[in-house]
């Protein structure tokens, strides 16, 4: 159960506004007004069952580094502590793998949900290239969307997307995951080659580090920016933070690490 | 050093230009990695990317080609060849014959010491010996000279030394010395008065130090009867001798009265031997003879069986030049079998630790 957004006339009370035309008389203040003889709606915060589904992204570039530090293993690890801390809450969760054939698990509040979660997330390797979009365009998305991705597909249709859920009333948690090999790759020459994209093969040469740290900082940047501008809450995992200190971090922002 | 197997030097020099030849090819194409973030990656030219040589190259290529080379030395079964040199056995005869002094002085004054010096009795045992010998300086020459220092009289030779001889692959270099007199003192007991037994002594040039005979003439007294002769060494004294009794049971029989009694037995002592006779010689000069000279020359030679009188001949040319044969120092893997062995552990031992060091080495660059 969490508070929900909507202000409603739960019991417990919260605030004060102005009787306007149009709303519940049955929520007016009687006391008040016969105190003040203003008319004043009595208000509570509601609480609400928010349906939650996880959007882990699939694709090639979350396969790294390889090994149990890869992005995808850091972003399954990171699905199942929130799949298990929105059970708990007893709000439905659900999975989506945004991926070629990406196994999907309906949101749901059975006890075996987050096991569910953990077993799709086992069985898959991430490959090809991301379906994000197409996952945030589903019209049965629960009011909580949390997208787990690297974002380096820059698709301008997901940030579509999730502004569209937004509106819609929902909400969309974008968890970056970067690598710790992408923000400092080795000093050693090689030729980077883009998982995704066997097109993009651009020499990599130790001279050139600065410049590349330079641009990948600059891309994050204006990609936070977008998605906060677009309403969004977004929170960038390094793959080297343990999971459980990210996770306190994005459940309770308000609370030290 | 040589090998057993040489062509797998070759191969493996081909092999390791090989290894040389891949190592810079490979260093001038810098490898792939996934990153999906290459689209950051600045856009340089290739040029740009070729790789500096670093320590790590240059150590991995060592390790590289000395592994490869290393197992080809191992694969070529090197065996350590013996230096350049020739040693020296040298065979003293110490047989009756042969001056010992003077074998000592030739032995003394060779130029430079010999390896070994074996005493000999004969030529046959003394070769042998030689063989032997050779084998165990085998690893520290690669031919072996042999000398021989003796007046190779007739006594060093039996049936058996030609082919021994002939056994030996190169030349015998021989170092004469004089053929000794029969050096040893005669101590005689009752001897007869007359001094005749003196007087063969003196004919047959007894005298001066060496194993001492103990010849005891029967003690003057009644003789039990007489016989008609004494015979020894081939020869027989024909004349009247008064004879005393001499078991044959008291010593080996060197001497024989011509009924074939024995005439003088002969017992071994601490040093030297006892001859007791059985006889007397007459009053005449039979001694003096020919065939007394010769069956006195026995009573008093060299204690022990097997003497002959021509056991002292001098060396003769022919019989020199058969014991020195020709050719060069006798070489050491034409004596005997090949003691060395081939060096393979090492090397491969070195090689594999080599390859571990490589692979450490690979794994740590980056």
């Amino acid at each position: 159960m969490h508070r929900s957004r909507v202000r409603g006339a739960a019991p417990e009370f919260s605030e004060y506004r102005a009787f306007r035309q149009g709303d519940d008389p049955r929520r007016l203040d009687w006391k008040l007004l016969g105190r003040t003889d203003r008319v004043f709606l009595r208000l509570a915060d509601d609480r609400a069952i928010v349906g939650t589904v996880l959007v882990v992204d699939g694709s090639a570039s979350m396969d790294f580094p390889a090994g149990r530090q890869s992005k995808w293993h850091v972003a399954s690890r990171f699905a199942i502590a929130l799949a298990q801390v929105a059970h708990q809450s007893g709000d439905p969760v659900g999975l989506i793998i945004a991926g070629d054939d990406g196994p999907l698990v309906p949101p749901r509040t059975r006890r075996g949900v987050v096991s569910e979660i953990a077993s799709a997330l086992d069985r898959t390797m991430p490959r090809g290239r991301s379906t994000l979009s197409t996952c945030l365009t589903r019209t049965e998305l629960p009011s909580r969307v949390v997208l787990l991705s690297d974002f380096l597909d820059d698709d301008p249709d997901v940030l579509r997307a999730a502004t569209a859920h937004q509106a819609r009333g929902g909400e969309v948690l974008a968890l970056e995951v970067i690598a710790r090999g992408e923000l400092e790759p080795s000093t050693s020459p090689f030729t980077a080659v883009d998982p995704e994209d066997a097109a993009i093969a651009r020499p990599f040469a130790p001279a050139a580090a600065a410049d590349y740290r330079g641009r990948f900082a600059e891309w994050r940047s204006a990609t936070a920016r977008r998605w906060r501008a677009a309403g969004a809450r977004w929170i960038e995992i390094v793959t080297d933070e343990p999971v459980a200190r990210a996770a306190r971090r994005v459940v309770a922002p308000g609370m030290a690490p | 050093m040589t090998f057993l197997f040489p062509g797998w030097l070759v191969l493996a020099g081909t092999a390791a230009l090989a290894v040389v030849a891949l190592h810079l090819l490979n260093r001038q194409r810098v490898r792939e990695r996934p990153f999906p973030t290459a689209r950051f990656v600045p856009g340089a030219s290739v040029r740009a990317v070729s790789r500096t040589l670093q320590p790590t190259d240059v150590a991995l290529l060592f390790l590289r080609v000395a592994t490869v080379l290393l197992i080809g030395l191992a694969l070529a079964r090197p065996v350590g060849t013996p230096p350049r040199r020739t040693a020296t056995i040298v065979l003293a005869d110490r047989s009756p014959a042969t001056d010992s002094a003077a074998v000592d002085r030739a032995v003394a004054r060779m130029p430079s010491p010999p390896d070994t010096v074996i005493a000999m009795k004969g030529l046959s045992a003394g070769i042998i010996s030689a063989h032997q010998a050779a084998v165990h300086l085998s690893a520290g020459a690669d031919s072996v000279a042999l000398i021989v220092v003796s007046a190779v009289p007739a006594g060093l030779w039996d049936a058996a030394t030609a082919s021994i001889r002939a056994s030996w692959p190169g030349r015998i270099t021989v170092v004469p010395v004089t053929v000794a007199p029969i050096r040893f003192p005669v101590v005689m007991t009752d001897a007869p008065a007359d001094g005749i037994v003196r007087a063969a002594l003196a004919r047959l040039g007894r005298r001066g130090a060496g194993e001492t005979v103990h010849l005891r003439w029967p003690p003057p007294g009644q003789p039990s009867d007489t016989a008609t002769g004494v015979y020894a060494a081939g020869a027989a004294m024909i004349g009247r001798v008064p004879r005393w009794p001499v078991s044959a049971e008291s010593g080996r029989a060197i001497a024989w009265f011509v009924d074939g009694s024995p005439a003088v037995v002969e017992r071994p002592l601490a040093q030297g031997c006892e001859r007791i006779a059985g006889f007397r010689p007459d009053a005449g000069d039979g001694l003096l003879r020919a065939a007394g000279l010769r069956v006195m020359e026995r009573l008093t030679a060299p204690c022990g069986p097997g003497w002959t009188p021509d056991l002292y001949d001098a060396a003769d040319s022919v019989r020199v030049a058969l014991l020195a044969g020709s050719g060069g120092a006798a070489s050491v893997r034409a004596l005997g079998p090949d003691r060395t062995r081939p060096i393979m552990l090492l090397p491969l031992l070195l090689a594999m630790l080599l390859l571990g060091g490589e692979r450490t080495l690979r794994r740590r660059t980056p």
